[in-house]
């Protein structure tokens, strides 16, 4: 069962498109890490999915209802999580509660056991003016976890928060998909990402740009080329021109992102400038490759991040043998 | 039951946010100096009758609601709501919320304009029945021009919308004003129709500024009657009206 149901979502700002045409599908019980640059449109995109906004064109299920209908089983966190600050953390998530109507007892004990799985136990009765930033997203979560939902959508948890917060952060995330969630995430944390998502996208100019189980990213791309000789500059302009991503050092050239076409127009570049190939070496790709190659606008949009193949090795290294 | 649970939480909620950050205290000083000014007792011998209390304190109280209701729906307008309309409320959940908190600000300055009044300068022939008489379409008055004050905010209407109610109320608030005959010849084409418009769209403001008359004569007939239905018609329309544009548009909060 689909838990987010996206096909053919456009949405526009006064005339900007913002969304063009995205499909997107998230199973129930997975946990989505999406990733773009500033702008993409994640956060239009998390807006529509709590019905804040309305679409433009295409169809939004979220766990098989209108957006706006499934308040009830969504929590959510949002990206600048602000606060109504004058009351402590208790006092805010009992009246968040209410407005979803929980109460009595049964309210009164989620909200304790959520400040503990939040660790804020001891800061509960406080104001909430005094919390610092990784406190107050803390409670954020609390209060997107207060109705025991089957989706979360949350926004950027790790934004601003300083390298232990982003820590601390991380191993919540971890606890609530140990918990079973349905989770969306929006992050520009690639190891948030990682470490807690089952799957990820990057949404580029409103388009899923690639997608890929995060299981596949280690080893994915990437190959190393090891020249005879050290080439001049002018090599450099060349290997720019099929690729920006493209780096040398001295006789080495990398692609951090490998695609059997890419390959293949650098090693036809490399023969016909009269080089020798020495070794050529598969890499271990990252996300943060990945992304980078797909944001650059390097990447056809693909359904799932290309296994290393390279057809042309054996063909080099049998003419090496011929010659 | 649920619903309505859900929308007293929030306006308790806002209320006590609107109390505790301080906003408040300008209500409150603005009714010092009302107060100050218009009902104590300037001597012995100046006698205050109802009417004028009523006169005064209608123009004090819905001025001040409009003041009220604007801050409200610059609070309802900041990025905390989104949490909120994350909620099962709903967004006419949390727009009905603001404005009962509008409404709850503006009866309570007028109870304690009232109080004062009776503590300091009590009017001439002054008992509950009178006091209520005015009372009942002074609160409907509020809860008219805090939907009115709701329906204008940015968090409701898309700019362009809002121009045209403005107009449209600007229009009919003119009235039986002479402005226009002084630059407008009423027996031209052009007068007759802009009169015409000016009837019809007046007609929906007929009951708010009838229940202000109300409230200061406090004559009550069969055609008080149809003032007080037509506050509540009118305050039910513009409540439609709001939740239904709100209910439409996209939320940005800031």
């Amino acid at each position: 069962m689909s838990a987010i149901y996206i096909e053919g979502l456009r949405k526009s700002y006064d005339a900007v498109p913002v969304l063009r045409g995205l499909n997107l599908n998230v199973e129930a019980g997975q946990v989505y890490g999406l990733l773009g640059p500033n702008g993409a449109g994640k956060s239009t995109l998390l807006h529509l999915l709590m019905g804040f906004l309305r679409p433009d064109a295409g169809r939004i299920e979220v766990l098989g209802l209108a957006p706006s209908a499934a308040h009830r089983q969504v929590g959510y966190l949002p990206e600048r999580l602000r606060y109504h600050t004058h009351c402590s953390g208790r006092e805010y998530l009992r009246y968040i509660g209410r407005f979803g109507d929980e109460h009595g007892p049964g309210l009164r004990d989620r909200i304790t056991a959520l400040l503990t799985l939040v660790g804020l136990e001891e800061a509960a009765d406080r104001r909430m003016k005094t919390y610092s930033k990784g406190m107050l997203q803390r409670i954020g979560i609390a209060q997107a976890l207060l109705a025991d939902p089957d989706l979360l959508l949350i926004d950027e948890p790790s934004s601003g928060l300083d390298p232990a917060g982003q820590v601390e952060m991380q191993e919540l995330l971890v606890e609530l998909r140990s918990r079973g969630h349905t989770i969306f995430l929006c992050s520009h944390q690639m190891d948030e990402i990682t470490n807690v998502c089952d799957r990820v996208g990057i949404l580029v100019r409103g388009e899923l740009a690639a997608e890929t189980s995060v299981a596949n990213l280690p080893g994915t791309e990437g190959i190393m080329i090891t020249l005879v000789e050290i080439p001049a500059e002018d090599l450099d302009y060349g290997l720019r021109a099929l690729d920006p991503l493209i780096t040398r050092e001295g006789r080495r050239i990398t692609i951090p992102v490998n695609t059997p076409a890419l390959q293949a127009r650098l090693l036809q570049l490399l023969l016909d400038e009269g080089f020798t190939v020495a070794t050529l070496q598969p890499t271990l790709g990252t996300l943060r490759d990945l992304y980078l190659h797909v944001v650059t606008g390097n990447a056809a949009p693909v359904e799932a991040t290309p296994q290393v193949t390279m057809p042309l090795l054996d063909t080099l290294l049998a003419e090496e043998e011929n010659q | 039951m649920t619903r309505y649970r859900q929308i007293w939480a929030w306006t308790r909620f806002t209320l006590s946010e609107y109390l505790r950050s301080g906003r408040v205290l300008i209500e409150l000083g603005a009714l010092i100096v009302f107060a100050y000014i218009f009902l104590r007792k300037p001597n012995s011998a100046a006698i205050l009758d109802a009417t004028q209390f009523f006169s005064m304190t209608a123009v004090f109280v819905l001025a001040q609601s409009i003041y009220t209701s604007s801050v409200l729906m610059s609070m309802g307008s900041r990025a905390q709501g989104y949490v909120v309309l994350a909620r099962p409320l709903g967004r006419k959940g949390y727009l009905m919320g603001l404005f009962l908190v509008a409404v709850i600000i503006g009866a309570i300055n007028f109870v304690l304009c009232s109080l004062i009044v009776t503590l300091i300068n009590q009017p001439i022939r002054w008992n509950f029945s009178i006091w209520g008489a005015g009372a009942l379409p002074l609160i409907l008055e509020i809860g008219i021009v805090a939907a009115l004050v709701m329906l204008l905010s940015g968090l409701v209407l898309t700019s362009g919308w809002r121009l045209l109610v403005l107009g449209v109320v600007a229009l009919a608030s003119l009235g039986s004003a002479d402005i226009f005959s002084k630059v407008i010849a009423l027996d031209s084409t052009f007068g007759k129709l802009l009169s015409a418009v000016r009837t019809l769209v007046g007609i929906p403001l007929t009951p708010l500024l009838a229940g202000f008359e109300l409230t200061t004569q406090r004559l009550y007939s069969t055609q008080s009657l149809a003032i007080i239905l037509g506050q509540i018609t009118l305050l039910v329309a513009l409540l439609a009206f709001s939740m239904a544009a709100f209910d439409r548009r996209d939320i940005i909060l800031n």
